[in-house]
């Protein structure tokens, strides 16, 4: 599916929080064919690193890995929702360790979605339409 | 909790294809075949804390780490933290998975972090089980080891 394909989007700039590198690109190469394809990357290898580049730049949407070490995306969902200055970034968590009762919790705590790692172009699509209706419906 | 690890292997003969092709879009196929296991090896452990208790690893020559590496678009010699990454995210995605898939609706599903190594798989410890599967003509060895078998720091997180 192209670019075309998807409704309009001011999604310019994307955090992307994963412990492996791979992870990262892989979840990068998916979002841009996506959708994203003129989109901004920045990247990082868990929570506090998120934390420490959102407050550094803007960013519109992040998408994390749950299982990190030194802060893991559940936490680092927490710290976004309650700082008055992030809390209105869409959150997605992307996650092999996702049962129904974790994506509960982690909906309730304010992601905007939760997809099963490894993420696809299928899978990635999907994401991207939520959050942009989300944004659309305001 | 599952005390047993046969429930685990049924579900890994579905879960290490679809994990491989979803990754590396590579096939991955159960396999009794006897490799030759001279080659250099790589192999990541996790801890399986719940549902499943114990400890899952993945083990797999290097060149199979770097042609998976290569797949995901990495075009010169992968480095070794590479070959870690690509070693770490195959068995945290398994376990992950697996987790996943035993648990019941309102249970909870905990892995530890992969640790990865460079060296061979590590059939001389008692074991619960093992696996191979072939995938691009190479070995992925899983194995599975119960708590007994894994220490006692993960018997500790496992009850807490």
């Amino acid at each position: 599916m192209t670019a075309a394909a998807l409704p309009a989007s001011d999604i310019t700039t994307v955090l992307v929080v994963d412990d492996s590198a791979f992870a990262r690109q892989g979840a990068i190469v998916c979002l841009r064919s996506a959708g994203l394809a003129n989109a901004e990357f920045v990247e990082a290898g868990h929570g506090r690193e998120a934390l420490d580049r959102m407050r550094q730049r803007s960013v519109d949407l992040v998408v994390t890995d749950l299982n990190m070490p030194e802060m893991g995306g559940l936490e680092l969902l927490r710290a976004i929702k309650g700082d008055s200055t992030l809390r209105t970034v869409d959150v997605v968590v992307v996650s092999s360790v996702i049962g129904p009762a974790a994506e509960a919790e982690l909906m309730n705590e304010g992601a905007r979605r939760v997809v099963k790692k490894p993420l696809s172009g299928a899978g990635a699509l999907k994401m991207l339409s939520a959050v942009i209706q989300g944004h659309d419906h305001g | 909790m599952v005390e047993d690890f046969a429930s685990s292997w049924e579900e890994l003969e579905t879960l290490v294809p679809d994990v491989l092709e979803g990754m590396f879009f590579a096939d991955a196929e159960l396999t009794d075949e006897a490799f030759d296991w001279n080659a250099d090896t790589i192999r990541s452990a996790i801890e399986l804390r719940h549902p499943v208790q114990g400890r899952m690893e993945v083990a797999l020559p290097l060149d199979l780490a770097t042609e998976l590496c290569e797949s995901l678009g990495v075009e010169d010699a992968p480095s070794e933290s590479q070959l870690r990454d690509v070693a770490g995210e195959i068995v945290n995605t398994l376990a992950g998975r697996l987790q996943v898939s035993l648990a019941g609706d309102n249970e909870e599903c905990i892995v530890g972090l992969p640790v990865t190594e460079l060296g061979e798989p590590r059939s001389d410890r008692a074991v619960s089980g093992q696996k191979v599967f072939a995938v691009n003509d190479l070995p992925l060895i899983v194995t599975l080891m119960s708590i007994e078998t894994s220490g006692s720091e993960l018997k500790e997180a496992c009850s807490s």
